[in-house]
């Protein structure tokens, strides 16, 4: 259990990684490269909504299968299952951690409600992933939003040169910076993940 | 040049909630040439000038993860359209605290999702059933969330309704183009004897992005040293 757990970490922080070899989460992985003192509590609260949003899955992949004709109604019950997470987990911080909530406030809502969380059941469903399977997958995807923001956040700094052409400046170099990052990923891949 | 300073604030006033009262000087038929030239204003940021996935870096992953295909980007513009129209005209008009926006604004998306997805199974079915996991994720798409979360419970209906169209015309622009030239790619591969689809890759989406960013960017630069000259 612990080797699976440990081996889906790996893969979604090389071959699966959902930001560089899927592009999914990445307008988020930039915003939490702006701000590098809160970088790490974003992270870790990403991290908590995409284990949860993994367990929710396999619940809801148990309770709609695929076959069912209620199929089709899974992506709309599921937004409204992390709806829901969201709100308890909000009104929890603001009961018993106002301050630390106040401090997060800012990326409380986007660490809970965004594609990297929202995909968990369905990367859960299509990869046939077990529970411990898909919590070290969960895990390892909250790792690897940190590396990504983290390498980002240094590299942004670089990446506003005067010595650039001024077209390329800020946001254009980003996404060059990405692509070859993420062409790098590739190679552990060897194709698309999705 | 001092009026010159205050005249941008009035104009953005006016599209403001409860900011007509204070912006309205003049007479109906001016004011009514204002709205039009705002609305204009809002629309044009979304498709150009403000794009919101070539300077705004949001809702990036439909146009690098599955916008390889022209079938792909117009079956995700439609569904852009469907979703994101009805969930920020109905976040603008919703009386909810701050902290609960983006809970409202997803159970929206979400319940737009399933016309939306339905839309374009019977239009495109190969295409819909093609894009897997990006047609779904559609329901977190950052443009949605963050026009519904910041700009929609601000501004008046209109405005609402241009930017949500300007922004959906602008995603539209830059995955169609990224689509375009992707597909072109794959086929003078596919041609010369190399992979199938190598196009599709997420990385070659980042760096086409990249270039279709600092070609806005230039226009920008462009665009503001003009107006600084007409001064």
């Amino acid at each position: 259990m612990a080797v699976q757990l440990f081996f889906y970490a790996i893969l979604a922080l090389t071959a699966q990684n959902v930001i560089f070899c899927g592009g999914v989460g990445f307008s988020r992985v930039l915003r939490a490269a702006r701000r590098p003192k809160i970088l790490l509590s974003y992270a870790g609260l990403l991290s908590a909504f995409t284990l949860i949003s993994a367990w929710m899955g396999i619940a809801l992949n148990q309770l709609v299968p695929g076959i069912s004709p209620a199929a089709f109604y899974r992506p709309a019950i599921f937004a409204g299952c992390v709806a829901v997470v969201y709100l308890l987990a909000a009104l929890l911080y603001r009961m018993f951690f106002a301050a630390r909530y106040k401090r997060l406030e800012p990326v409380f809502s986007s660490s809970a409600i965004n594609c990297i969380v929202l995909a968990m059941p369905f990367i859960q469903r299509v990869f046939r992933m077990t529970g411990w399977q898909i919590t070290g997958y969960a895990i390892g995807t909250g790792a690897a939003f940190f590396t990504a923001a983290l390498v980002l956040s240094h590299a942004m700094e670089r990446l506003k040169n005067p010595d650039m052409p001024k077209a390329f400046q800020g946001l254009p170099s980003v996404f060059l910076y990405v692509g070859i990052l993420s062409m790098a990923l590739f190679g552990f891949a060897g194709g698309k993940l999705f | 040049m001092s009026s010159n300073k205050k005249k941008p604030k009035a104009e953005s006033q006016l599209m403001e909630k409860g900011g007509r009262r204070s912006s309205a000087r003049g007479s109906k038929k001016t004011m009514h040439k204002r709205l039009i030239k705002e609305s204009t204003g809002i629309f044009l940021n979304g498709l150009v000038f403000r794009n919101p996935v070539a300077i705004g870096a949001l809702g990036l992953f439909p146009v690098v993860g599955a916008g390889y295909t022209m079938q792909n980007a117009a079956v995700l513009s439609l569904m852009m359209l469907v979703i994101m129209l009805p969930v920020c005209l109905l976040s603008g008009w919703m009386k909810i605290p701050v902290w609960i926006r983006p809970a409202a604004a997803l159970v929206l998306s979400g319940v737009m999702y399933l016309p939306a997805a339905a839309l374009a199974k019977w239009l495109m079915p190969q295409a819909f059933s093609a894009l897997s996991i990006y047609a779904v994720l559609m329901i977190g798409n950052s443009i949605i969330l963050s026009r519904a979360n910041d700009y929609a419970p601000s501004h008046i209906t209109l405005a609402v309704l241009m930017d949500s169209l300007g922004c959906t015309a602008g995603f539209s622009a830059v995955i169609f183009l990224v689509a375009a030239l992707r597909e072109i790619w794959s086929n003078i591969v596919k041609d010369t004897g190399g992979v199938y689809h190598a196009g599709a890759y997420p990385f070659v989406g980042f760096l086409l992005l990249g270039v279709i960013a600092a070609l806005i960017q230039h226009t920008n630069a462009k665009r503001a040293a003009a107006e600084r000259k007409a001064k």
